[in-house]
């Protein structure tokens, strides 16, 4: 069974990355905006070039199969990081920016971020959740902006309560 | 099979493969301009009518890896280039929902498949008793005995099961200048242990266990597939061959 569904993977992670590289222009689009995510996507592929760098030169008896391994992982991350603010753009375009799915985006971006910051022994969707929920949250951010002063505070204040209860229960935890 | 026989199967395979996806390919996109010219049907509708039909195919026919991968990889083609041209048309709630579904098969495939190695070798179970199907799944051992003959024991598997972990809830593995790994899979444990009782200590010199190292490659007999198999036969290989100590806790 393993076997089979392992057949399947490739073809499917090539449509993934493939559907990536398709949607890519209608999350990165516009100036500034534009420039931020770039910058955002180079960095987060930055990281986890140089972290499977180190690892392969700790390792150099790093097998084949340990580098495929890590070359779908990699695909995997790259994908549902890239992927997942798409999904939160076109759900909000579908409903033509309304305020009610906006605060569904934000509540969908923050859940996913704060599973990806509490996950445990699975650190690519901890990499994928974190790297796509903080680009989709900018970019509601920025949708949230250009609805007037109230939605803006109200915004900020979410965001703000959230961080201060994630590093209230972060930080309690490493310090026990 | 030999190594020479092997390297022909998958050349086979390879080019089989290859010739498929070809075919496949210009068969969908002849038959797609046909469909259109003639005003049977849309092109993009022949392509993505044939993309599922070459999925359907490619899952029926799995066993069959090169014929499978062949046409999944056709569909993969044809389903892109679909989407490429024609993405930007499609209303935005069509767009969220099929980027939607691909992101929970992915979340699926990263839950399931990518977890933390030294986690994916832990929540194995190694210690269940081998089946009749069972074999060793290792084929060559990765290293050779100065005969250049595998050493078998066949009542090692036995004597393992029969080797009580007691309280020990995990044990470490500290590689010279590498980093260490853990986990709490009885079965490892239990070869941790054994080891321990047959040298009469846990700290070992750059290939020392090469020796048994090939007796279990020869003849320990894993319930686990060839992929995580391979996983803790590769993590045990950087550890034999660079030495290190381990430590049962």
């Amino acid at each position: 069974m393993e076997i089979i569904a392992m057949i399947f993977l490739w073809p499917f992670i090539i449509l993934a990355v493939g559907l990536v590289f398709i949607v890519l222009p209608d999350i990165f689009h516009g100036g500034m905006l534009s420039l931020l995510l770039w910058s955002l996507v180079l960095f987060v592929v930055g990281v986890f070039f140089t972290n499977r760098n180190k690892t392969a030169s700790k390792n150099k008896e790093e097998t084949k199969y340990q580098q495929l391994y890590l070359l779908r992982r990699t695909l995997v991350v790259f994908s549902i990081a890239l992927l997942f603010p798409v999904f939160i753009r076109y759900t909000v375009d579908a409903f033509q920016g309304s305020l009610s799915v906006i605060v569904f985006g934000l509540i969908m971006s923050f859940g996913f971020l704060i599973w990806g910051l509490f996950v445990k022994r699975h650190s690519a969707i901890m990499v994928s959740n974190i790297a796509g929920g903080s680009i989709a949250l900018f970019y509601l951010y920025m949708q949230i902006w250009s609805l007037g002063e109230g939605p803006r505070i109200i915004a900020a204040g979410l965001g703000l309560l959230l961080a201060v209860a994630m590093s209230i229960i972060k930080l309690r935890e490493k310090l026990v | 099979m030999n190594t020479s026989t092997k390297n022909n199967t998958n050349a086979l395979k390879l080019v089989f493969g290859v010739i498929i996806f070809a075919f496949s390919l210009a068969f969908a996109y002849f038959l797609a301009s046909f469909t259109d010219k003639h005003a049977i049907l849309d092109y993009w509708g022949t392509v993505m009518i044939l993309a599922g039909l070459y999925i359907v195919v490619g899952v029926m026919v799995a066993n069959i890896f090169p014929v499978s991968l062949g046409f999944l990889f056709s569909a993969d083609i044809l389903v892109l280039h679909a989407l490429m041209t024609n993405f930007g048309d499609l209303y935005d709630v069509i767009k969220a929902l099929f980027v939607g579904l691909i992101l929970a098969v992915l979340y699926l495939v990263a839950w399931m498949w990518f977890p933390d190695l030294e986690y994916k070798v832990e929540e194995q179970n190694l210690s269940a008793p081998p089946t009749d199907e069972a074999k060793p799944i290792m084929e060559a051992p990765v290293f050779k005995t100065e005969s250049d003959q595998p050493v078998v024991d066949l009542d090692l598997n036995d004597h393992l099961r029969k080797i009580d972990i007691g309280g020990a809830q995990k044990v470490i593995f500290s590689p010279n200048g590498m980093s260490a790994f853990s986990t709490s899979e009885p079965s490892i444990i239990r070869i941790a242990l054994y080891t321990k009782q047959l040298y009469g200590k846990n700290q070992f010199q750059p290939g020392e266990l090469k020796d048994l190292f090939v007796k279990f490659i020869n003849s320990y007999t894993p319930t686990l597939s060839e992929e995580k198999v391979q996983i803790v036969a590769d993590k045990m290989k950087n550890f034999v061959t660079v030495g290190g100590k381990f430590e049962v806790m």
